[in-house]
């Protein structure tokens, strides 16, 4: 794995040689920009999947070669507020996949919001897809941050 | 089948896989796995959102049923419908003399209150359809949903 001044190899766990080195530069330029610890959802799904050709997730090395996307929790990150301006970070840095789901929990077990993050080749940086999720159910991302309680 | 691409205009060959037509695998074609291929022809999430789209308005072109009488869902329709409850209200009456369903089907003495009803209805499972057409796109975008088959897609 590339080098990266917040990020261990093992924090993405048995992907760590199969992650995408622009991800890891992203994710670790948001940590610095963001100033908060930044951590990899424990989730199996988290990182890397194979799920064969032609699907498309952004977590599919069957599809892309690589790990293009992580699942994560942003330390202190709870409320709408605070998810929308990481939403908005993740935005200007150039994350090109961003997912924000409402119904989770941390990895110490504690409903907290989480984030997909990825930088899939097929978008532009600036004009990312987007989505959220609440109570299971797929929705945009916008309608996900409102979800959550006011700071 | 064998698979073959040209490179220069991304066309596909497909060739019988017993070799019967490899005298007609033209010079520069370079052979690809059916993965490969599968890949290659997955719809793009623009065209898959498109049909998404597309299949939510046919599900809304449907309409509903009430009293064993279809009434269509599509734009043309639901301004009919909300056309004639309103000459129906202006006029103060209850009962079409005559009414043309959307299956071509005249009914003498048809009444206003099922039109309406009709009209609400249609109202309601757009609703519910769009809801679900954007469960379903915000799946496509995420990457989750890649075709839209019926196992995948289920319209309420």
């Amino acid at each position: 794995m590339i080098y990266a001044q917040h990020f261990s190899a093992e924090e993405f766990r048995d992907w760590a040689d199969d992650m995408s080195p622009r991800l890891v530069t992203m994710l670790d330029v948001l940590r610095f920009k963001l100033g908060s610890p930044i951590a990899v959802s424990g989730s199996e799904y988290a990182l890397g999947r194979n799920l064969g050709r032609g699907k498309m997730s952004e977590h599919n090395i069957d599809e892309w070669g690589e790990v293009l996307a992580v699942d994560c929790f942003i330390s202190g990150v709870y409320s709408r507020q605070q998810a929308e301006a990481v939403a908005h970070e993740a935005e200007q840095i150039g994350f090109t996949g961003i997912g924000v789901y409402s119904d989770t929990r941390n990895n110490q077990g504690q409903e907290q919001v989480m984030f997909h993050l990825g930088v899939r080749p097929n978008e532009l940086m600036g004009s990312p897809a987007t989505w959220g999720r609440i109570s299971g159910k797929y929705t945009s991302l916008m309608a996900a941050v409102q979800s959550l309680k006011a700071g | 089948m064998k698979n073959y691409i040209d490179k220069s205009t991304r066309e596909i060959y497909a060739y019988e896989s017993d070799g019967s037509q490899d005298a007609f695998i033209k010079e520069g074609l370079v052979p690809i796995s059916d993965e490969d291929l599968a890949a290659m022809i997955a719809p793009t999430t623009e065209q898959l959102l498109s049909q998404l789209s597309a299949a939510r308005k046919e599900q809304e072109r449907q309409g509903v049923t009430i009293n064993g009488i279809r009434y269509a869902g599509d734009p043309g329709n639901r301004q009919a419908l909300q056309e004639a409850i309103a000459l129906m209200d202006d006029a103060g009456l209850t009962e079409f003399e005559s009414w043309k369903d959307s299956d071509n089907i005249f009914h003498a003495n048809h009444p206003l209150a099922d039109v309406r009803d009709a009209y609400r209805a249609i109202g309601a499972r757009r609703s519910q359809l769009i809801a679900a057409e954007g469960e379903y796109a915000a799946q496509i975008i995420a990457g989750i949903l890649t075709d839209l088959t019926e196992t995948e897609v289920v319209w309420p």
